[in-house]
């Protein structure tokens, strides 16, 4: 019998423990080739920009450090899990060098299959990603079936070096075992850590002032990001650390709960690594968050895209007109009959400074009237101002500003003087494309010519065309015409919008289905190996009259706590970056970061009960291996 | 008097197709209350098979074994799980405590099992410890007490529940002859001074001097049986006798 036909049967025999790692790790290089062959794919690199491929290399790199550190996990707690094994080897008179070896064999095989296969379910697929990626951009393409060479040197290069990385790990961690040690079961307990009040206290505080600047990063971000980032993870360390001791402590000292039936034994399981338990649920805790976060993020700012573009530019082209400059674009229109004129109109605005105590802003106040005709054209609620003091906001801002209605606002006009008014209304639109009309206050007709008369208005001509998302050569042609920065169409945002938030969507999905799938696979592996480890312990409560019914209902509870703990603050992690994410882009995050978390717990619940069948299929088999 | 445990032409053959090994052969057995029954024989004579049948872990191929005048054999896997609970308790070789649990934990164990409240847990367990002499290390974990500790500790847990029989498979195995001495005095001590009925299966003679009434199995039957008159040297010695008579495995004998 060879090395290599031992290590043969090896794998075959532990396929259903290697199972779960293996799908991790083929799911890592599906979704690694994939990112990486979309940047090589001839029809993408024609119609995406600089960043969106600089994100895809960024999701790429991530994807591969990610697998890395997951990869170096499992391999490292494969190995330990075989200790004995190895152990019997070297016994056997295996030097330690051959028994590296045949780890390094079986760590080759499995990668090289994971590697290979893929490879070929990502070239299999990447046509299908391909075309899911224009989607998300709001395209139709037909995608071409194509191989990409560079992506699969990539994709072998950067995993054959990480497999080799982790097997240098898995040699170093063979050679510093001892052999008195291999066959010394870990048995021992970990010595439980202080619960000392000082320390969880200190760790809610780091949290709580890591969300506190999280809603405070626009001030500054540089500073701010990494400062959240390192003050949410060492809190949520030393929330698990001591917070378990804690919550245990108490469990134990309710004796009338913790006497009862199989309590006892569930919650001493929990106490007993509660150390390595407790690193290893913060390390949830935070993936989950990541994760989270990541899908969350992308649906989130995928989520309504076409409104929002719509609602942002509610006319096709606006430009400061001038009569030459009508007759001119007049003419390019007339060229493409598919984007016919629907409908033009010519907003008079005069641009100005308003306060009221608390919000100071630029402005552009333009007339009732004025407001009325462009209402027209849009469809939008019309206004009726009445008296010549009052005025009506148009403001998009996607909180609903209450507090800016029935004030008294103060307007400063370049020139001359303040002038104040009342405000009796908000309107949620937002006027033009141009960035000088986002804030308006429609002022009654007369307010308004008297105003005109001390400062002269701007003009600005809104047109809206028919087909406007297909209007790409009516745009290229009208640029020519008009001067940079003097106008706005609607179709560049459209584009510019549809490829971003595609792509972040695209990238924080994948990301985030990546994390989640390891984070699922080591929980997984930790939960049957202490399974394998407590064995004994089950038969013995077998023995002494434990029916299997009450042990499986022991491991779902049991279970249930090692799961939910990191879900709830990995959850709570996430919501709160999520919506000082939406704080930050001014975004309502709220209905798809609920999606999202549904989603994710859902998947999470599979985890779940996978483990508990498993941990269930080893401890409560009808075989009893003690003698 | 009321029998304990009634074994009535018991047989179990292991193995399938062709190559059939009888590891009991009509084995009739009775333990009435207050008895210390010890079952003797050399390696291989079927006194784990008797034991493991005895205590439901395994099920007979013929035969009828009755607890408290319940049949056993018609009890489904959960049925047997809640007599084994509530009927018996074990003493085994290598211990069996849950090194997740103190010993105070450990020897509480089926009494939570059986939902008693939990003052009177606390109030059994400690009793219990005092009786055996271990309550001074109620609050450490198995693998900081010694080897006669833990065998006491599991004797507390196989008695605390107060089942109508102890079974004990070789528990003084993995003791030191002094530890060894210390706790069959105490099994002796439980069955004399509370009525703790006990079946004690060894292959050492000098545990076996301490029942009061030994059975000898050879090849899976019944050899003969030895009822202590005297005191335990003489018993020890007549012990030591039948085991000559019986031959086989008696190399480890003292």
């Amino acid at each position: 019998m060879t090395l290599f036909s031992i290590t043969a049967r090896n794998i075959k025999k532990n396929f259903q423990n290697y199972f779960l790692y293996f799908l991790s790790m083929v799911f890592s290089i599906v979704v690694f080739y994939v990112f990486t062959s979309i940047q090589y794919n001839e029809q993408v690199a024609q119609t995406v920009g600089v960043l969106t491929k600089y994100m895809l290399k960024l999701g790429a790199i991530s994807v591969a450090v990610f697998s890395a550190i997951f990869m170096g996990y499992s391999n490292s707690f494969f190995i330990r899990k075989r200790k004995k094994e190895v152990g019997l080897y070297s016994l056997l008179g295996l030097k330690k060098r051959q028994v590296a070896r045949m780890l390094f064999y079986e760590n080759l095989v499995m990668g090289v299959a994971a590697l290979g296969i893929g490879i070929i379910l990502g070239s299999l697929f990447s046509k299908l990603f391909v075309m899911l990626f224009f989607r998300l951009m709001g395209n139709f393409v037909q995608v071409s079936f194509a191989i990409s060479l560079p992506a699969i040197y990539n994709t072998c290069g950067v995993f054959l070096l990480i497999f080799v990385i982790i097997s240098l790990y898995a040699y170093s961690l063979i050679y510093r075992f001892k052999l008195v040690d291999l066959f010394r079961a870990e048995q021992r307990g970990e010595a439980a850590p202080k619960a000392s009040i000082i320390m969880a206290l200190l760790s809610i505080i780091l949290i709580i002032t890591g969300y506190i600047l999280a809603f405070r990063l626009d001030e500054n971000f540089f500073l701010y990001a990494p400062t959240v980032l390192i003050t949410v993870i060492l809190g949520s360390y030393g929330l698990f650390h001591t917070s378990m001791v804690f919550v245990i402590r108490i469990l134990k000292k309710n004796t009338s709960r913790y006497y009862r039936g199989m309590n006892l034994v569930s919650t001493t399981n929990l106490f007993y690594r509660i150390k390595s338990n407790a690193t290893i649920l913060a390390t949830i805790a935070i993936l989950s968050a990541t994760a989270v976060t990541a899908m969350g993020m992308g649906y989130g700012i995928y989520q309504d895209t076409l409104d929002k573009i719509n609602n942002d530019n509610p006319f096709s082209f606006v430009y400061w007109n001038n009569p030459d400059r009508d007759h001119k674009v007049n003419q390019a229109l007339a060229k493409y009959p598919q984007n016919q004129l629907l409908g033009s109109v010519e907003i008079s605005f005069i641009s100005a400074q308003a306060s009221i105590p608390g919000f100071n802003t630029r402005c552009s106040l333009i007339s009732e009237s004025n407001y009325n005709e462009l209402a027209q054209l849009k469809g939008w609620k019309k206004v009726d101002i009445s008296g010549l003091k009052d005025a009506v906001w148009v403001l998009p801002d996607f909180k609903f500003r209450e507090d800016l209605v029935d004030k008294g606002v103060i307007i400063e006009l370049e020139k001359e003087g303040r002038h104040e008014f009342h405000t009796i209304d908000r309107l949620p639109y937002r006027l033009t494309n141009n960035s000088n009309t986002w804030t308006t206050l429609i002022l009654s007709d007369a307010a308004y010519a008297t105003l005109t008369e001390l400062e002269k208005p701007d003009s600005l001509k809104a047109l809206i065309v028919a087909n406007q998302k297909e209007s790409r050569e009516l745009t290229a042609e009208i640029g020519k015409i008009l001067p940079e920065y003097t106008w706005n169409a609607y179709y560049h945002e459209y584009i510019y919008n549809m490829e971003m938030r595609g792509m972040l969507m695209f990238i924080g999905g994948f990301l985030g289905l990546v994390i989640l799938l390891a984070t699922g696979s080591i929980i997984y592996f930790r939960q049957l190996n202490e399974a394998q480890q407590e064995g004994h312990n089950y038969q013995i409560l077998r023995n002494i009259g434990v029916s299997s019914k009450e042990i499986f209902a022991s491991i779902r509870k049991q279970l249930l706590y090692v799961f939910l703990f990191p879900l709830i603050v990995g959850i709570t992690h996430s919501w709160v970056a999520l919506m000082a994410l939406a704080n930050m882009i001014a975004t309502d995050l709220v209905k798809s970061t609920l999606i999202t978390i549904t989603v994710y717990t859902l998947i999470y619940l599979i985890y779940y009960l996978l483990t508990v069948h498993s941990y269930n299929r080893i401890v409560n088999s009808e075989i009893s291996w003690s003698n | 008097m009321n029998t304990v445990l009634e074994v009535r032409n018991l047989k179990k053959v292991y193995g399938s197709r062709g190559t059939l090994y009888p590891a009991l052969d009509n084995i009739d057995l009775d333990i009435k209350e207050g008895e210390f029954v010890g079952i003797m024989g050399p390696s291989g004579a079927g006194k784990t098979t008797l034991l493991n049948l005895v205590a439901t872990i395994d099920r007979p191929t013929s035969g009828s074994i009755k607890v408290d005048g319940i049949e056993l054999a018609r009890m489904n896997d959960e049925q047997l799980a809640s007599f084994r609970r509530n009927k018996l308790g074990f003493i085994f070789q290598d211990f069996n405590l849950l090194d997740t649990l103190t010993i105070q934990e450990n020897i509480i164990l089926p009494l939570a099992l059986a939902n008693v409240k939990a003052p009177e847990i606390k109030r059994r367990g400690y009793e219990t410890a005092l009786l055996l002499g271990i309550e001074d290390v109620l609050n450490k974990y198995p693998y900081e007490v010694s080897g006669g500790q833990k065998q006491r500790a599991a004797a507390a847990r196989a008695i605390i529940h107060k089942p109508s029989l102890i079974l004990a498979d070789e528990p003084t195995g993995a003791l030191d002859s002094k530890s060894s001495a210390e706790l069959l005095q105490c099994l002796s001590d439980l069955n004399e001074t509370y009525g703790v009925n006990i079946m004690l299966v060894t292959h050492d003679a000098f545990a076996a001097s301490y029942c009061r009434r030994i059975l000898f199995i050879k090849d899976g039957r019944l050899f003969t049986e030895l009822v202590k008159a005297g005191p335990r040297k003489e018993f020890f010695q007549k012990i030591l006798d039948v085991l000559a008579v019986m031959g086989g495995d008696n190399r480890d004998l003292i």
